[in-house]
């Protein structure tokens, strides 16, 4: 049984990971995306799949690969005003729920294409995206998982997996950052 | 008045556009279903997608359900995914491998040949009931180059013949895109909905008109990251489109040049690692023959009515109603060449297609836009008039074919004439 100073520690880092992680669904939120991009470590993926078993971006066909500088390309194009499939914008609204810190055995065998170094950890929540464009809205269903480095006191984001409720169907057009 | 005009496809379509009509009523989407995509040839599948027999997958010829299965006798057949008892399906899996199909319902069960060989408690059927009620068998199943077609009318003539020499010149430059190696299909594809007509992918396939508008932010971020600016076929006398016989076309940078696509090579995920390998592997002499082949063939394939060869991948416009589409984006790899140039390719795919690429996702925003815009209805009429006229014959070995600039209309044209020709039943045997 965990004693009670391990708890607290738990829950004291858990708290830590939400906080950010729903400040960083706060920005894409308000559209703050070059601040987005900056919670990104240089060495970063931000990874959409197709397949939930698939652990290596490598081995299959994504929606979305990107290292750090093709996620800097995808912001970059968004914010240039020719991104039409995005213009007018997106407008989202994100709910996590169910963040939870994985430890030792549970945290190196997820999916989350790496495997968390020292400093590391990794986070799992389900997301539901709420959007609404051109008369339309929608809602996407995923389970994210994260990697988060100790950065100071806060984080960078080193890994930003989504797995999408429907990724093997037919999707519509998801030009927007997720 | 839509029934008239369905009576009369004609009226629908100009030498020089089409009327908005053939987007929107759902009485010429009905007539399309049947005219065009129970009557001419229809691309099903590569036949790397069902190597092994019993290997199988389900899609649509139009709107009916259709089982794709490499029998026990190693044969492809095109099987109406239906129970021929009281209509259901007889297979929900996408894709797999099986000797049998049953029916859940009332456990009919077919050989994956269409054999109706299991029918319980028979004593109350009549005795050739198993005769009588196999899964029907498209009459009409071919391949070219791997590309698997079936035609529910048995009259089509040979596949070959109707495709004709000038697209499958193309055709097989395309599948010889990387040493003449042999492609076969990766697993996945990407298939993405929009929520439009699908003749708007069959004629944004063949585009040369619009890359640089459409795709300028995908130009843009490219030149950022290569330093070099290149705009897909600016109008460059000798690039070209073509129209062959029966709405195929192919849109032809003809360009011998593959820097600006390798330099985008180079942009992508683990690229330098991954060409590290790659050199390692197949050596210097070789390597700039791989890398050539990497990016794919350079040109853009129509196959009408809803097939197209772009890039490195297999288009397959799957139309689901009027108004709703769904297309199919499969990659492909080359056989026998070294995992890193395969890695490589799929994350060059990524990079412009797919739901959430840098360019695909804007012409599907096209396509909402035209749908509606297409409320305009004080100006019925879109227009395909860029270069008529100054078509000039090609000189392919088919009299059929014509050729014009990469940017002109001539391939929508071609298309439509194909259109009216199926839709009207005059469709040559």
């Amino acid at each position: 049984m965990t004693g009670a100073p391990a708890l607290d520690a738990t829950i004291r880092l858990t708290h830590r990971c939400e906080r950010f992680l729903l400040e960083e669904a706060d920005l894409l939120d308000r559209r703050a995306l070059t601040e987005w991009l900056s919670l990104f470590a240089d060495d970063a993926l931000y990874w959409l799949p197709m397949d939930p078993a698939q652990t290596d971006p490598g081995d299959g066909l994504n929606i979305v690969y990107d290292d750090t500088a093709r996620l800097s390309d995808r912001v970059a194009r968004l914010q240039s005003g020719l991104a039409f499939s995005d213009e007018p914008h997106s407008i989202t609204s994100r709910v996590l729920s169910g963040v939870r810190v994985l430890a030792g055995e549970e945290a190196s065998s997820s999916a989350a294409g790496r495997i968390p170094g020292a400093g590391e950890h990794l986070v799992v929540a389900r997301c539901l995206i709420g959007r609404s464009r051109q008369g339309v809205t929608d809602t996407l269903h995923g389970r994210v998982t994260w990697i988060l480095r100790e950065d100071g006191d806060s984080f960078r984001i080193v890994v930003k997996r989504i797995d999408l409720l429907n990724a093997h169907e037919p999707l519509p057009v998801l030009a927007f950052l997720l | 008045m839509s029934q008239a005009v369905v009576a009369e496809p004609q009226r629908l379509v100009r030498a020089n556009g089409v009327h908005r009509d053939i987007y929107r009523d759902p009485d010429v989407f009905a007539a399309e279903m049947d005219r065009i995509f129970t009557r001419t040839w229809v691309y099903l599948a590569h036949e790397s997608e069902v190597p092994e027999n019993g290997d199988y997958l389900t899609l649509r010829i139009g709107l009916e359900p259709v089982v794709l299965v490499r029998g026990e006798d190693g044969r492809l057949r095109a099987l109406v995914n239906r129970c021929r008892h009281r209509a259901a399906v007889v297979c929900e899996q996408p894709v797999g491998n099986a000797k049998s199909f049953r029916c859940q319902y009332h456990g009919w069960t077919y050989r994956n040949t269409g054999e109706l060989v299991g029918v319980p408690y028979p004593e109350r059927h009549s005795a050739d009931v198993r005769e009588r009620l196999g899964l029907i068998s498209l009459p009409r199943v071919e391949s070219y180059r791997g590309l698997i077609f079936a035609s529910f009318a048995e009259d089509v003539p040979p596949l070959a013949e109707h495709l004709g020499p000038g697209v499958t010149g193309y055709i097989d430059r395309f599948m010889d895109q990387c040493l003449g190696l042999p492609l076969v299909a990766h697993r996945q594809a990407h298939r993405i909905a929009m929520n439009a007509n699908w003749k708007l992918q069959v004629e944004n396939g063949l585009d040369g008109y619009h890359a640089g508008f459409t795709h300028r932010s995908f130009f843009d971020v490219m030149q950022r990251r290569t330093g070099s600016s290149v705009r897909y076929a600016s109008s460059l006398p000798t690039a070209t489109s073509r129209a062959f016989r029966n709405g195929h076309c192919a849109i032809d940078p003809e360009t011998s040049s593959r820097k600006p696509l390798i330099a985008r090579v180079r942009t992508l995920p683990e690229a330098t690692q991954r060409l590290d390998q790659l050199l390692a592997e197949v050596g210097e002499e070789r390597f700039e023959d791989y890398l050539a082949g990497l990016p794919g063939a350079g040109i853009n394939i129509g196959v009408f009515p809803n097939l197209q060869l772009i890039g490195i991948h297999i288009r397959r416009i799957e139309p689901v109603a009027v108004n709703k589409t769904v297309v199919s984006v499969r990659p492909l790899l080359v056989e026998g060449a070294p995992e890193s140039l395969n890695w490589l390719r799929l994350r060059y795919h990524e990079l412009f297609y797919g739901p959430a690429g840098f360019g695909q996702p804007d012409d599907f925003e096209m396509f909402d836009r035209v749908e509606t815009g297409l409320d305009a209805a004080h100006d019925g009429w879109l227009r395909f008039e860029r270069g008529l006229g100054e078509e000039t014959p090609a000189g392919d070995g088919d009299a059929d074919t014509v050729v014009g600039n990469v940017t002109d209309e001539t391939p929508q044209r071609g298309q439509y004439r194909q259109w009216v020709a199926l839709m009207a039943g005059q469709v040559r045997p």
